[in-house]
């Protein structure tokens, strides 16, 4: 087992390849390319890179603006998931997450004034002439599905520079094919808020997991899950985990899950595919009825 | 009334309105989902989590059982539904069942999703006692410990 670890995107990054034939090493490069590759799509969609396509839109007028096909990608999840959530989940939610304190300082100082006049604002997309509709200047965040997405990426950068058995991780979140034996790789669940507490197992195969919890961003009285409707952080949740054929469908359901009630838990999954736990702020653990992992 | 009694009937009255304001269209199995090519383990899975109807165990030594029936109102007719609560020594709820009574088909595909989604309890694990785990997957990882947070969560339960 070959393994490399960087930072990037905020967090913590950890891949690991198999190979049945443990002559050659992973070449360096390969290693070099996967660090190359996640500073250019942070550098073009972190809100917190001056220079980003989401940073860009604080200096855009009302109208509509051309975007690139990786940006619309994004976009027409995030509006799915607009449509599923009614709302609750946003991409526009980047200038009220600045507004509590949570930018690229870390300030986490919320400026009530911001916080008291930000509203959600409204966007449009034309997926296919790759345009999107604004109303004035706002600033996207791809925070809830982006590292999902680029977890896929890499992983299928790997398998197409024939590194097929791996397992890719971001900050928790992960992609894993097999092992070259074929076994599926055994993750540990962490619980959320006890970090030396596992709350299950996962056998993953070709699936991609994520989890999201209150305590890892947390300011004040503030977290990082923002109910745009009452644009405060959400408060019935305490963290949940989503497996799923990919780590973006799965970091989808994370962020849907942290934005609902709990009674539409089953069916806004149903509608992006995949098994969840939730733990709810009361003690009680909701688990879907497809889930396949191990619980404690 | 014991603890646990009143609290199962609390629970049971919560779960039967629950069960009767189910909207029609709702369901805990997701619509079509490639079927995963995990190949689970033989240990079991969801040791706390409410079976159902062909499944309950008896009690184990030390343990007691708590039952209630009750029955609420569909459009399809009464329908009745039990719950049985497995207690401990110590009072402490380690196991939940569902005894399906349904009649009517939608109340059975609802009672069997509602017992698949049982309110449960995790109690967790050291992951120092796990064996052969490759990664631990959790919530992204930041330094240090948040115990103001774990004080506060406790303080919530």
């Amino acid at each position: 087992m070959s393994s490399f670890q960087f930072t990037a995107l905020g967090t913590a990054w950890s891949i690991t390849i198999d190979q049945a034939d443990s002559v050659q090493e992973v070449p360096q490069s390969l290693w070099k390319s996967v660090v190359d590759r996640t500073a250019e799509f942070e550098r073009r969609f972190s809100r917190f890179k001056d220079g980003s396509e989401t940073r860009a839109f604080l200096k855009k007028a009302a109208g509509t603006h051309s975007i690139s096909t990786e940006m619309c990608d994004l976009l027409s999840i995030a509006d799915r998931l607009r449509t599923l959530t009614d709302g609750a989940y946003d991409p526009a939610v980047g200038g009220l997450l600045e507004a509590a304190g949570y930018n690229k300082d870390y300030r986490l100082k919320p400026d009530e004034q911001q916080l008291h006049d930000w509203h959600i604002p409204t966007w449009s997309l034309d997926q296919k002439k790759k345009q999107v509709t604004i109303d004035g200047p706002l600033l996207f965040d791809f925070g809830g599905m982006g590292k999902g997405y680029w977890i896929d990426q890499l992983s299928n950068f790997l398998l197409v520079s024939g590194y097929p058995y791996h397992l890719v991780e971001g900050g928790g979140d992960m992609f894993a094919t097999t092992k070259a034996s074929g076994q599926s790789w055994k993750i540990a669940i962490e619980y959320p808020g006890q970090q030396d507490q596992a709350l299950g197992t996962y056998q993953l195969s070709n699936q991609g997991f994520a989890a999201s919890d209150v305590f890892r961003r947390k300011w004040g009285k503030w977290h990082h899950f923002v109910d745009v409707s009452q644009n405060q952080p959400t408060q019935h949740l305490v963290g949940c985990v989503a497996v799923a054929t990919t780590a973006w469908k799965a970091d989808q359901i994370t962020s849907v899950l942290a934005l609902c009630q709990p009674v539409k838990f089953a069916q806004i999954v149903g509608q992006i595919g995949g098994e969840y736990v939730v733990l709810l702020a009361n003690g009680e653990a909701r688990v879907s009825s497809n889930w396949k992992g191990q619980l404690f | 009334m014991s603890r646990p009694t009143a609290f199962l009937f609390l629970f049971t009255v919560v779960c039967a309105v629950s069960l009767a304001a189910c909207q029609p269209t709702s369901t805990e199995a997701p619509a079509s989902t490639p079927p995963a090519a995990s190949s689970q383990p033989s240990e079991s899975t969801n040791p706390e989590t409410g079976s159902s109807s062909t499944d309950q165990r008896s009690p184990e030594a030390g343990e007691e059982t708590v039952s209630v029936e009750t029955s609420y109102v569909t459009p399809a007719g009464e329908e009745k539904v039990g719950f049985t609560l497995y207690v401990d020594a110590n009072g402490v709820i380690t196991d939940a069942y569902t005894n399906q009574q349904a009649k009517a088909p939608t109340s059975v595909m609802r009672q069997k999703s509602f017992a698949a989604e049982l309110p449960t309890v995790l109690k967790g694990k050291k992951l120092s006692e796990l064996e052969s785990v490759d990664r631990v997957g959790g919530s992204s990882l930041t330094t240090g410990a948040f115990n103001k947070a774990l004080t506060e969560l406790k303080a919530q339960l």
